[in-house]
């Protein structure tokens, strides 16, 4: 009794998982993953709001410390536009325009980038430290945990626009446009994170 | 027609030993380098903390300690190469699908996407882990045996319990969706791999590292806070809490990348037929675990770099004189820590439900009921978590609450006692090993679960809480439970993954001492904390000795049934190897239909999945699957 | 090539299910008086407190309800073990039942019934007559005693790894003893100085956490002139186990007395203390 499927070198037929499973692993994995994220933050919201609510010591949220209001608009606004020019790139790249998915793309990657260094800045800056009370201890772990995060978002870009930099052949999307879509919605996750961070960590304070 | 071979065994000649070791990505290379990174990491934390007065004037930099962890950490995983495909991946090289595969023995040393292999690796750091953790144990019951005197002392004890409590419950809590998770899943499901293997390889590895850096805390001084790390003591410990933060920091993530492996197989990679009233129940119990897993375990996340910055920059989460709380720390741990302990109950369930069926010969009875019931323990288990805090200080109102939701919790819970009840009546059971497992595990979680019952109302909980009560509740509920489950799936699956069967006498020795002896040591611990005596104590009432004397003998023994199992696999797999066949239990499992120990790609081709694994007594049932034709090697040369 | 037809029960097979209700009839009737009356008394805590009259009170009673269901799973799995076995060599399979929805609602619906009723039974039992059951409710107790702000008022302080007692009615002393007058409400306000230790006094059934920053109340009424233990019920440190300490209930006179003798005894210490607060917040701790 024989087969006739051909084999890849492992011996592996080749109906072994077609790139439909992978692309479905992707859409399934990054909502759980985002999933995970929110509940990460759910911790540090919940640390917002009990220690604000307990004010031990009237030292949750000591007069002078107060977070520079200028730096905060500034990341917001900066994360909020990097997942709207991805998605951006995203339509460019569904619609077949690579000549503007590959800019777009650029560009997204780097406001990402230009968040992280304006959050950096923010930290040489700011004119509390962390032995502040409550909620300089919130702020700085928010914000470090978020940037961390925002680190593993700004690795998947650099991926797809490496990817898309150093193809050679024509045929079809420079990258799935499904991964596309899987790291618009962990961008999704990480904006929505931090417009509740913003409002938290420089509205309601 | 063209007749495919499978590829034939190398004859190239083996490599030297040392070049196996050292001259490719491996466990050398990631202890080394683990080992440099750990240096310099805590040479640039001391550095950049030399005007710090806070880490200066104590005699260990905690900066210094995680930063030199996390560049060991980083060491690590680059000696497994596990940075070669995320830096391909950055410079553009498409996402590869087809692994690496080697064969040979060295590849459990190494990174490998083969599920099975990160299975085995898997159950052998499980098991090694196992023994230390309950060698610890014998140390702290031997200094139990006297109600003063000390044999170690007082920091050392509390770094035993908190190396017992901590490494047990780290390793429990992958114990078995770790090993039998990744091997089965896909065996189950009729699919050739995991849906992320590298991810599979980084869980498994991380959960290795946490181990050592774990046991790393007796070089650092210990930590005085046993597993559940209350703030402020662990604010105040010595460096030897760095190690447990860490270590339980890497776990977490272990757990959140596991959960999201199993949880996107068994969505998305199931084989054509298998619906999701189809799925085995073991499948279902580490599908709801995962759950569990993803979703609690970023909490502790949270609260240990909470902890962490506490340490090292001063900051005041749990300081109440400064703006933060300790209860703080009790929401944010019990939030994870209550859901955990539902991580390790569940794939238990799962394991005793997938076995009963097939020594009883019947059919799974009342398996929607069961997947019912374990998703309704995996849901409510978030709405429970204030039962640990009911007299530390919480606000009144919430108590008869939790009190209720608590109760409820145990409507699920007890579903599956229904489930093996029925699958029970009028069975045709054969005690074999695994049986005698499953079936003690029933008799072992109806005392821990109706414990609970008593911990989960408050004025009982008001004198048990805190004591030794609790910690024979939870021993019944994770060891009589949870670990007994696994016995029962390690001796159950063990032929199918090595292809030799275990010794069956042993087996049952193995079973018949560590089930009376676990209920020798543990039922009187229910007395001694009624009769008073705290958790973590070396102190305690004169009336007990003779009691913990009594427990102490116990435990010994207990300790020596863990090394008949010890024996069972050395004897059985190293020396004796008998056969086993491709099914040896007479199974109706899809994993059953394929050889032992399976070929690396799981199934010739992929199955067409006809009904449940379950259909004892159907003589006119189909097989679970048809597995279409199957790929026979040619030899070099032959024809068809 | 494996099991053959199941055995389908023919109408020589015996009534398992009367069989086995039989056997769990008679073991509860034996059982359950014998947990009430024989094995329930002596099931700690004893009667030291209104708290732990209570407490044992719902011991007896879990007890008393587990019994039961102990007792059905443990002769339904002892009948099925014993009776539903292979037998022979050739493995013959069981009936193909794969479940009987009436039965599982069932089922679902008793064990919630018996859930139910235990919660309302344990809120009863923690808002009734022992305000609280002895344990520690929190800055704001949900029951209290009458005149809950005219009982004696104990503070119980914890501190690595230390017990004291401060009486704010008594001009604020702080004693490392404790005696407790009988037949006497009393309010423990518990807090701690530096990490979370637990107040456990075990005869009179009180327990409460003691969190830095924060006070917990419980309340107790000794109802006997014994001795007390006093322990600490979560882990603090080094001394943990060391946190012991003994506490003594005696007569209204003899507690006036002994609270006079503290006051003369440590006076001298006394005015160089805080003034009495709920909590206090010495220097914080120092990290790592």
């Amino acid at each position: 009794m024989s087969a006739s499927v051909p084999s890849d070198r492992l011996g592996q037929p080749a109906d072994a998982e077609p790139d439909e499973h992978h692309l479905a692993n992707v859409r399934i994995g990054v909502r759980l993953l985002s999933s995970g994220v929110v509940f990460l933050f759910m911790a540090f919201t919940f640390a917002f709001w009990y220690l604000r609510e307990l004010n031990s010591n009237h030292d949750f949220h000591p007069a002078n410390v107060n977070p520079p209001q200028g730096y905060g608009i500034a990341i917001l606004v900066c994360v909020i536009a990097t997942a709207i020019v991805f998605r951006r790139a995203r339509s460019e790249l569904a619609a077949d325009h690579e000549q503007f998915w590959r800019p777009t793309a650029i560009a997204g990657l780097a406001l990402g980038c230009v968040t992280f260094v304006l959050q950096i800045v923010e930290y040489l800056e700011l004119p509390f430290k962390t032995a502040s009370g409550g909620f300089a201890s919130v702020f700085w772990g928010w914000t470090v945990v978020f940037i961390a995060v925002w680190l593993a978002a700004l690795y998947w870009m650099e991926t797809m626009v490496a990817e898309t930099l150093r193809r050679v052949s024509t045929d079809g999307p420079a990258v799935p446009v499904e991964a596309a879509d899987a790291c618009l919605v962990f961008l999704y996750t990480l904006a929505g994170i931090e417009i509740v961070g913003y409002i938290f960590l420089y509205l309601v304070k | 027609m063209e007749a495919t071979s499978l590829p034939a065994a190398s004859t190239a000649p083996p490599s030297p030993i040392w070049r196996e070791l050292l001259g490719n990505y491996g466990l050398p290379w990631a202890v080394i380098l683990g080992i440099v990174g750990y240096i310099v990491g805590h040479w640039v934390g001391v550095r950049i903390t030399v005007d710090v007065q806070a880490q200066v004037e104590t005699d260990q930099n905690d900066v210094a300690i995680f930063l030199g962890m996390i560049f060991a950490i980083f060491g690590w995983l680059g000696g497994l190469g596990f940075f070669s495909y995320p830096i391909s991946r950055m410079l553009g090289r498409p996402p590869s699908h087809s692994e690496r595969e080697d064969h040979g023995p060295w590849r459990y040393l190494r990174l490998c996407t083969d599920h099975k292999v990160v299975g085995i690796q898997y159950l052998v750091a499980v098991i090694f882990f196992f023994f230390v953790a309950g060698f610890n144990a014998m140390m702290i019951r031997s200094e139990l045996t006297s109600a003063n005197a000390t044999l170690v002392n007082a920091g050392n004890y509390l770094t035993l319990v908190g190396l017992h409590g901590t490494m047990m419950l780290m390793m429990m809590s992958a114990g078995v969706l770790g090993p039998l998770g990744n091997y089965l899943v896909p065996l189950m499901i009729g699919s050739r791999r995991m849906a992320f293997p590298r991810i599979e390889a980084l869980t498994l590895w991380l959960t290795v590292l946490a181990g050592f850096i774990l046991l790393s805390a007796i070089l650092l001084g210990g930590f005085p806070t046993g597993w559940t790390g209350y703030a402020p003591l662990a604010d105040q410990a010595r460096g030897g809490i760095d190690a447990y933060l860490v270590s339980f920091f890497l776990i977490g993530l272990a757990l959140i990348l596991v959960g999201t492996n199993v949880l996107t197989t068994v969505i998305t990679m199931r084989a054509p037929g298998m619906t999701w009233n189809r799925i085995p129940i073991f499948v279902w119990g580490l599908a709801a675990t995962s759950v569990l897993a993803v979703l609690a375990a970023p909490v502790l996340a949270a609260a240990i770099i909470m902890v962490g910055l506490d340490r090292t920059v001063d900051t005041s989460f749990f300081q109440a004189p400064e703006g933060g709380s300790p209860f703080l720390w009790d929401n944010l741990f019990w939030f994870f820590g209550h859901p955990e302990v539902y991580i390790l109950a569940l794939p238990g369930f799962g394991i005793v439900l997938e076995i009963l069926p097939v020594f009883a010969r019947k059919p799974l009875w009342g398996y929607r009921l069961a997947v019912a019931g374990m998703s309704g323990v995996a849901l409510m288990s978030f709405m429970v978590w204030q039962h640990h805090l009911f007299v530390s200080g919480i606000n009144a109102n919430l108590r008869p609450f939790y009190m209720f939701t608590t109760e409820l919790i145990s409507i699920p819970t007890g579903v599956i006692f229904l489930n093996g009840m029925g699958t029970l009546w009028r069975a045709r059971i054969r005690y074999t090993v695994p049986m005698l497992f499953a079936l003690s595990f029933f008799f072992n979680f109806l005392i821990g679960g109706l414990s609970g019952v008593f911990l989960s109302d408050v004025p009982s909980d008001v004198t048990t809480h805190g004591s030794y009560f609790v910690m024979a509740h939870f021993h019944y509920t994770i060891m009589g439970g949870l670990v007994f489950a696994l016995m029962g799936g390690v001796y159950y699956w063990v032929p199918k993954m090595t292809g030799w069967k275990l010794n069956e006498a042993l087996g049952k020795l193995h079973f018949w001492t560590m089930f009376v002896f676990f209920n020798l040591t543990f039922f009187p611990l229910f007395a001694a904390g009624l009769l008073g005596m705290p958790r973590r104590v070396t102190n305690y009432n004169a009336s007990l000795h003779t009691l913990n004397v009594f427990v102490s003998i116990m435990a010994f023994c207990l300790g020596a049934s863990m090394l008949i199992f010890l024996v069972n696999l050395v004897w059985s797999l190293v020396f004796k190897r008998e056969p086993a066949g491709a099914n040896p239990w007479e199974s109706k499992g899809l994993e059953w239909m394929v050889p032992s120990p399976p070929p690396v790609h799981n199934f010739d081709s992929i199955p067409v999945i006809a009904g449940l694994p379950y259909t004892y007594g159907m003589p006119d049932a189909p097989a679970v699957a048809s597995l279409g034709p199957p790929r026979v090697a040619v030899p070099e040369g032959g024809a068809a | 090539m494996s099991a053959v037809a199941h055995d389908a029960g023919g109408p020589g097979e015996p009534r398992h299910g009367v069989r086995i209700a039989t056997i769990w009839a008679v073991a509860t009737a034996v059982c359950v008086p014998l947990m009430i009356w024989v094995v329930g008394p002596h099931i700690p805590p004893y009667n030291g407190s209104l708290q732990t009259k209570e407490q044992h009170d719902v011991n007896v009673t879990l007890a008393s309800l587990a019994v039961p269901i102990l007792l059905m799973i443990w002769v339904y799995f002892g009948y099925s073990i014993a009776v539903f076995r292979q037998r022979g060599t050739v493995i013959v399979d069981g009936p193909p039942d794969t479940g009987e929805p009436r039965i599982q609602v069932l089922w679902v619906a008793v064990t919630s019934v018996l859930v139910l009723g235990l919660a309302i039974y344990g809120t009863i039992g923690l808002l009734g007559a022992s305000k609280g059951a002895g344990g520690g409710q929190g800055p704001n107790p949900l029951v209290k005693p009458e005149n809950a702000n005219k009982i004696l008022q104990v503070q119980v302080i914890g501190q690595q790894w230390l017990w004291t007692y401060r009486f704010p009615q008594y001009g604020g002393v702080e004693t490392p003893n404790l005696e407790l007058p009988v037949n006497e409400w009393v309010a423990f306000n518990v807090t701690s100085l530096d990490v979370i230790h637990s107040f456990w006094a075990y005869e009179l059934g009180v327990k409460a956490d003691a969190v830095p920053g924060s006070n917990n109340i419980a309340y107790a009424k000794p109802l006997r002139l014994e001795s007390f233990q006093v322990r600490c019920a979560e882990l603090c440190g080094i001394w943990h186990g060391h946190m012991n300490m003994v506490g003594q209930v005696v007569t209204k006179a003899q507690f006036a007395s002994w609270i006079a003798s503290q006051d003369r005894k440590y006076a001298g210490v006394t005015k160089y203390l805080p003034p009495y607060a709920p909590y206090y917040y010495p220097v914080p701790l120092r990290r790592g």
